[in-house]
């Protein structure tokens, strides 16, 4: 598909002035967010494509390109549930191997080319899933576990370490964790056309090669999400930042 | 741990929620063997103060803990405490019976499995029987707990520790909400378990501690300068003396005497 830089300029202003005219007249007091939103979007994207338009004439930078995001994805998941180093560990490997499981079964089987084109853009699509997926099941899991911090006690009593007793939590946080995203592929073309399948069509695919990309992205999400999840819930400590640590105050300091 | 010796030394324990102590200043011993009960009206600080015994304050936010307690000659909350090994031998039984939602079976299994003990149908019995509850369900360990009435969960809540084979069980007002019928099955089984163990009760029952306990812990909410209530310790020792001598005149209002 030809993309005109001078069109598609003018389209993206008058979409930006009618975002903005629609704010003033209802009245919505976000225009600031929308153009500093807008702004990034804008910075962001361009710099994206320049280092991905680089990756693809340098296949060995997408090795680089995927570490980055799954670090960054581990960050902003960690920054989200809290917690300490370990938990930053657990995170790391609760995405990277839900992302890599994933990415792996596609590239064996040859679902896609084992070529940067092909699984740079899927992989992040994976990475940004797990990432998603962590946050929820983490934040699930200990809000779980305050709401029912009675029935955590009565494990911890009886003998449970802190993981222990969180592991009584750790399914359901886990399923629950998972629904958004089977709504997701339940609904799939019904509710809305989802971005694989408009980013193929858009680029010149055929409706069937973008509902074969779709289906593998969407299944692929399925199961990096079920890794991470169960790997989230099962190896972040279960207890929110201000419970479960040692009461006692050093000597004279009360 | 040896019965000379008491179960737990207290040494100017205070215990804070953010900067509000609910517990000021307690320094007593509680004896090895019997029933302590922990007595006095609502909100004077007795279950914080049995909660910190197995250190289940560290679940409340912002609870911290000024002073020193020791179990069996350890202090429970030295950094190399083995906190699983403590709460194994210092069992709890909540106000309120919360059962794990699973089956009476599971629920007796629960602690020894942890433990990597053999968890077998003699084991299930033996709890089950000790916290009299067998004849009850015997022919229904796979039925879901959560299917018991109050007094018998709060009894599987009881055979669930004793499963472990606790030196101490902690009770945090067992049969505050059980009829009398259950609350009689619950302190028949709390005086039969008095000759093997050692019993911290806490209740504002009066009645209840004059018929358990051989030692009682009287607490009070006292305002301090500042006008905060705090519970304090206003006299302890054996249930004979203090039922009947009372030393302090709030020990006596209490109970309802003629102060001395």
């Amino acid at each position: 598909m030809n993309v005109d830089p001078v069109r598609t300029g003018v389209a993206l202003v008058l979409l930006f002035a009618a975002a903005i005219a629609v704010m003033t007249l209802g009245g919505i007091r976000h225009r600031a967010d929308l153009a500093v939103a807008a702004g990034r979007a804008l910075v962001q994207l361009i710099a994206v494509a320049l280092v991905i338009a680089w990756i693809f004439t340098h296949p060995e930078g997408a090795v680089v390109y995927l570490s980055i995001m799954v670090v960054a994805a581990t960050w902003t998941a960690h920054r989200r549930i809290g917690g300490d180093r370990r938990d930053f560990l657990a995170l790391l490997g609760a995405i990277a191997l839900g992302a890599a499981a994933t990415v792996a079964i596609v590239s064996v089987t040859g679902a896609l080319s084992f070529t940067a084109q092909a699984l740079l853009p899927f992989s992040a699509q994976m990475i940004g899933g797990a990432m998603t997926t962590a946050i929820l099941a983490g934040m699930r899991l200990r809000d779980d576990v305050r709401d029912n911090i009675d029935l955590f006690a009565v494990y911890v009593s009886l003998g449970a370490t802190y993981r222990q007793a969180g592991q009584q939590f750790a399914t359901r946080a886990a399923q629950r964790a998972l629904v958004p995203t089977l709504d997701q592929t339940r609904s799939a073309g019904l509710v809305t056309l989802p971005g694989a399948f408009v980013g193929m069509l858009l680029g010149g695919a055929t409706p069937l090669q973008a509902a074969q990309v779709q289906l593998l992205v969407l299944i692929g999400l399925l199961l990096v999400q079920s890794i991470t999840a169960l790997l989230t819930t099962r190896w972040i400590d279960p207890l929110p930042d201000d419970l479960g640590r040692n009461v006692a105050l050093p000597e004279g300091a009360s | 741990m040896s019965t000379s010796e008491p179960a737990f030394r207290l040494d100017a324990v205070t215990v804070l929620y953010g900067r509000t102590p609910a517990v000021q200043d307690v320094t007593l011993d509680i004896r090895s063997g019997g029933v302590t009960a922990l007595l006095g009206a609502s909100g004077c600080g007795k279950s914080t103060l049995l909660r910190s015994l197995n250190r289940l304050n560290d679940l409340v936010p912002d609870a911290r803990l000024a002073g020193r307690i020791t179990f069996d000659g350890q202090d429970i909350h030295a950094p190399d405490v083995d906190l699983v090994s403590l709460r194994r031998r210092v069992g709890m039984v909540f106000q309120r019976p919360t059962v794990i939602p699973a089956s009476i079976r599971e629920n007796i299994a629960f602690g020894p499995r942890l433990a990597k003990r053999d968890v077998d149908d003699a084991l299930i019995e033996g709890a089950l029987t000790r916290a009299n509850l067998w004849p009850e369900v015997t022919g229904h360990l796979d039925d879901p707990a959560s299917g018991l009435s109050g007094g018998q969960q709060q009894r599987l809540s009881i055979a669930r520790c004793l499963a472990l084979e606790p030196e101490v069980l902690l009770m945090d007002e067992p049969t505050a909400s059980l009829d009398p019928q259950a609350t009689a099955a619950v302190e028949d089984l709390i005086a039969s378990l008095a000759q093997e163990m050692t019993i911290v009760l806490v209740t504002h029952s009066l009645g209840q501690a004059e018929r358990l306990a051989d030692d009682v812990v009287f607490m009070a909410a006292e305002p301090d300068a500042a006008g905060e209530r705090r519970g304090v310790v206003v006299e302890h020792g054996p249930a004979q003396t203090l039922f009947h001598a009372p030393r302090d005149p709030r020990t006596a209002e209490y109970l309802g005497r003629t102060s001395p």
